[in-house]
């Protein structure tokens, strides 16, 4: 079995950020880079599936500047075979479309069975590299996996993917397919002292790319500070007396249900509240 | 059709002009909709597309994928002039490689200047496949769309985890997919449409490219929820005590079918871990039942609960602010309480269990 992986190396959120004085682009000082959450998650993803079948090589591609190779290296000693870095200057990191058809070139040439990106909901691209590489390579593509099960045969894989509320769509595929991974998968693994030195001497395989982007300029972007999330809260009518005001701003101006009080031996009121949960139909049995 | 080999070229398929029928530059919304009737998250969307329309002094039109009669007058009560509508019997369940094979033949042929929908699950599974092979350029979690002078689409969207926002202008003739963000404000009010034309879209799909095979719907293991997806909390805070003492409360959210949450305080006392946090500075959820054991409920936490539909409070201290917001407030010390609830709940599982057994 041959897993592919498409990482990337993006901004850590928690340095700070500032746009530069163009607007366009961010200020290159005191930058961090680290790999992404949702594409660190689809490397665990494919290093349990090979643990799980107990064969196969998992691959890992990234398209970017030399800095990249950190997070490949991050993925050597997370489990992956090998690791391919398709050299660009790095300039836009919105550019990405260009990206998909980088990825999806190196990747035709690997002959994989399964295509694993991060679900990137956070990323500002939208899910547009890892819907690139599926068209490309005429693949069907299935988003927000939070459970993959290849078959027997190796031929199928049923994912469970994540809808709204909860509630998870479950559905089977042909292979080879694109599987985006959301970030809530699984727990990644940190890599242990010897993996990581292990992955220092692994040696990656860098493409140099020659195609740098050759459709005609589809976007212009500029950059801002949003305006600071607000999040409500309550405040208090002044026109109310002090006493009223002082228990309304205690209790949030939440409004008092007036709720039974029970009290009693806890085998009782265990009793009383298994009941009122069947009374509301919050379970049965 | 050998649309990827033309991708490698660097030329885009299935953006040849001579398959332009005419040059509209209609603003289309997807309608998402369930059993007939139109999502809110579509509500606002439509709205959204309402607003631009008269903008941009286009036509609005609103594509419908597996919809019918009860789907168009709801777009009628919505002031829609035109739907799609696209049906095919591969199309009457959510389906990938279907959707996106019917939604791409139809912007292929009529080449939209914009196309809305919201942010949700469905729309970016298939949305970024129709804009990857119809050429189409593609922006998700929107939070404004303006025009510039040259009446270009401006879309604002926040980006590096929300610390920036980027407002990109497009500027190619290639239709426009933007996707909406959810709580953009209240939809405003619309004036019924007079005449409604519906066109009606026979999909030509390929059945030998579908790949997939839809199996169903479940609940997912509440041990992998988030909060926020959660319908039952059993949520802990100072009363707790320790970290072991959260052990009886995962034990109730197992029996319940829960998660486990937390306030402020047992977050920084070690006991959990952060995500676990409800409150200002935390998570706001409102699941069917929040049970919440030795929390006193000070604002920065009930904010972060208070639309729950059933609240429990677990806490000697019946005078707690939480007790008094309560539906039911249970005067007890949590470490004897939460266990004789797991046992009783065990207990008439068991009871229940054998009375099928009997029969």
């Amino acid at each position: 079995m041959n897993i592919a992986v498409c990482i990337s190396q993006v901004l850590d959120t928690e340095s700070s950020l500032k746009a530069d004085d163009s607007g366009a682009n961010l200020d290159e000082k005191g930058l961090v880079y680290i790999l992404d959450q949702t594409d660190e998650a689809a490397v665990e993803e494919a290093v349990r599936i090979r643990e799980r079948l107990g064969q196969g090589e998992i691959t890992c591609i990234a398209a970017g500047p030399s800095r990249c190779v950190e997070a490949l290296r991050r993925c050597l000693a997370m489990g992956a075979s090998k690791a391919v870095l398709i050299k660009d200057n790095g300039a836009g990191w919105w550019n990405r479309p260009t990206d998909a058809r980088k990825l999806a070139r190196a990747i035709g040439s690997c002959g994989c069975d399964l295509i694993l990106c991060g679900d990137h909901a956070l990323d500002e691209l939208s899910g547009v590299v890892s819907a690139g590489v599926a068209e490309i390579l005429g693949h069907p593509m299935i988003t927000s996996a939070v459970r993959i099960e290849v078959s027997e045969d190796q031929k199928t894989v049923t994912i469970h993917r994540k809808l709204e509320g909860g509630v998870r769509e479950i559905v089977r595929c042909t292979l080879p397919a694109v599987v985006t991974v959301d970030v809530g998968a699984n727990k990644p693994r940190y890599p242990g002292v010897k993996a990581t030195l292990r992955s220092r001497s692994t040696q990656i395989e860098e493409i140099e790319e020659q195609d740098q982007g050759t459709e005609p300029e589809k976007y212009l972007v500029k950059l801002a500070f949003p305006r600071p999330r607000t999040k409500k809260t309550f405040s208090v009518d002044a026109a109310l007396p002090a006493d009223q005001r002082m228990k309304l701003l205690l209790t949030g101006g939440v409004a008092q249900r007036g709720g039974n009080s029970l009290s009693g031996d806890p085998a009782n009121l265990a009793r009383k509240f298994v009941d009122y949960l069947v009374d509301e139909k919050i379970i049965s049995f | 059709m050998n649309a990827g080999m033309h991708w490698l070229d660097g030329r885009m398929p299935m953006s040849d002009n001579s398959l332009r029928n005419d040059s509209r530059k209609d603003i289309w919304v997807l309608a998402e909709h369930m059993d007939g009737e139109l999502e809110d998250v579509c509500l606002e969307v439509l709205s959204e597309g309402r607003r631009l329309s008269k903008l941009l002094g286009e036509e609005m039109a609103v594509v419908a994928i597996g919809g019918g009669t009860p789907l168009c007058e709801r777009l009628r009560d919505q002031g829609v002039g035109r739907v799609y509508l696209i049906n095919h019997e591969l199309l009457d369940c959510y389906n990938s490689d279907s959707y996106t094979q019917a939604l791409s033949g139809l912007v292929a042929q009529y080449r939209p200047r914009v196309l809305l929908c919201s942010t949700s699950q469905v729309s970016r599974d298939f949305i970024p496949r129709v804009a990857a092979r119809t050429g189409a350029s593609l922006a998700s979690h929107c939070t404004n769309i303006r025009l510039d002078e040259q009446k270009r689409l401006l879309v604002r969207r926040p980006v590096f985890g929300g610390k920036l926002e980027a407002t990109v202008t497009y500027l190619s003739s290639e239709p426009c997919f933007v996707m909406m963000s959810r709580g953009l404000g209240k939809p405003d009010e619309p004036t019924p449409a007079q005449n409604m034309e519906v066109v009606e879209v026979k999909a030509e799909i390929e059945a030998i490219r579908i790949r997939m095979q839809n199996l169903g719907r479940v609940r997912g293991d509440p041990r992998t929820l988030s909060l926020e997806e959660a319908e039952i909390i059993v949520s802990g805070g100072k009363g707790v005590n320790s970290r072991e003492g959260f052990q009886i409360l995962e034990q109730l959210a197992d029996c319940l079918g829960g998660c486990v949450g937390a306030s402020r305080m047992a977050v920084d006392a070690g006991w959990v871990s952060s995500e676990k946090q409800v409150g200002l500075t935390g998570k706001t959820v409102s699941p069917r039942l929040y049970v919440a054991c030795g929390i006193s409920g000070a604002v920065h936490h009930t904010m972060g609960m208070k639309d729950s539909r059933r609240i429990v409070s677990i806490n000697t201290d019946r005078n707690a602010p939480l007790a008094k917001i309560a539906d039911v407030s249970i005067v007890g010390d949590l470490g004897k309480v939460v266990p004789a609830i797991v046992d009783e709940l065990k207990k008439r599982k068991q009871t229940a269990v054998r009375r099928q057994e009997c029969r």
